[in-house]
């Protein structure tokens, strides 16, 4: 089994985990061979990471990539919160749906 | 201007077919205090489109049954007549709204994805904040933005204005509206909360949602839909036509007495609700149903 980024993924790998959305609805699920059509879907859908059958390094995130997907998340949080980030409400809705999406993306 | 685009709303609008006989009569019904389960059961099915899909929900992950509910009048006995009531106006709405949209910029599969996360948080907020009829409350999440829907099919050209204006110039879709149409989608989702007769808290919610201090009705519903569509926007689940989070009304937040400690302990329980609630996604695209038929309740 491998981690690949969406970008790498090739038709006809096979999905070795479920693959689920931000908020853990189902995309893909586990065992499905990958086409062209739901490569571009989970592109589209902002899915950054998908395991894969196949020769790789088995079990949990690298330290690389557990601070990789926490950049990605403070990134979207940036674009989203633009227009608010200066009210400190907001500012700090903005760290507590951080804790949130991290713990949640560890899961 | 406004006057202008209003009554192409208003005719538009009236276009629109009106929400289904079955779901009126089954509410009149609910006024006998001598109906049974069954009685309900049978107008419902009657009109078996609506009874299927209501079927497929009731048996979702979302309400949690433990055994399969075969029939209307089982669900009602189980559920209660306002879940079912609730579902029914759901469907309703889908269908309502079931055009081929091809408007560049504006994906309808995200739009409800959106709605429908906003509607499960809503009900997990109007939880604890005490409303009195959370399963409306889901319902008033799920439509709160329905006046875009009704921008996107009768003023489509100024729509797609509208997405131009929020790409280009970055700002929020109600600004954009405000400058192209002169109004706004909570006032353009009122006109058709008004002529679908929908119940006062839920006109409501699609009014107010953007503005919650201005409810009169059910403040603490119209309230639990402005937080939710807020911390759905910044979850980034769905796009409503565009991706800004907007800013938490301070007269509602002082006013329920909350705070961020509370907020945070709530998101978990929204998360595995929008999660539980994607079965109404299927109603969108039909990809896997189209074949079920409800059992009759005869």
């Amino acid at each position: 089994m491998k981690r690949l980024r969406t970008t790498e993924l090739q038709p006809g790998m096979v999905v070795a985990k479920v693959v689920t959305d931000i908020a853990g609805r189902i995309l893909v699920a586990e065992g499905v061979t990958l086409n062209e059509g739901l490569i571009s879907r989970l592109c589209q859908r902002d899915v950054d990471v998908v395991w894969v059958k196949g020769d790789g390094e088995e079990g949990s995130l690298s330290p690389e990539e557990i601070e990789r997907t926490k950049e990605k998340i403070q990134e979207d949080l940036d674009r989203r919160f633009r227009l608010v980030i200066e009210d400190p409400l907001m500012g700090g809705l903005k760290d507590r749906i951080f804790d949130y999406l991290v713990r949640r993306e560890g899961e | 201007m406004k006057e202008e685009v209003m009554k192409r709303i208003i005719d538009g609008i009236a276009g629109l077919p009106t929400l289904p006989t079955v779901l009126q009569r089954a509410t009149k019904l609910l006024q006998d205090p001598d109906i049974s389960a069954a009685d309900v059961g049978r107008v419902i099915v009657k009109d078996q489109a609506i009874a299927s899909k209501v079927l497929r929900l009731v048996n979702s992950a979302f309400y949690g049954c433990q055994r399969q509910i075969s029939t209307i009048s089982q669900a009602v006995v189980i559920l209660g007549f306002n879940i079912v009531k609730n579902l029914i106006l759901s469907v309703s709405v889908f269908e309502s709204f079931s055009y081929d949209s091809q408007t560049e910029g504006f994906d309808r599969y995200r739009f409800w994805e959106h709605s429908i996360a906003c509607g499960a948080a809503t009900r997990v907020i109007s939880r604890h904040l005490g409303v009195k009829d959370p399963e409306e409350a889901f319902v008033g999440g799920l439509l709160h933005d329905i006046g875009k829907l009704v921008l996107e099919q009768f003023l489509n050209e100024e729509f797609v204005k509208i997405l131009r204006l929020v790409n280009e110039r970055g700002v929020p879709f109600l600004v954009a509206e405000e400058e192209v149409l002169g109004m706004g989608h909570p006032e353009v989702g009122r006109s058709l909360a008004q002529r679908w007769n929908l119940p006062p808290p839920l006109e409501e919610t699609i009014a107010y949602h953007h503005n919650p201090a201005s409810a009169e009705v059910e403040l603490k519903l119209v309230s639990a839909c402005h937080l939710a569509d807020v911390l759905v926007k910044a979850m980034g689940i769905g796009h409503s036509g565009d991706d800004f989070v907007p800013e938490i009304n301070k007269r509602i937040w002082e006013g329920l007495k909350l705070d961020l400690k509370t907020i945070s302990g709530w998101l978990g329980e929204i998360g595995d609700e929008v999660e539980k609630s994607s079965s109404f996604l299927t109603l969108f695209k039909e990809e896997e149903g189209g074949g079920e038929v409800a059992q009759t309740d005869t």
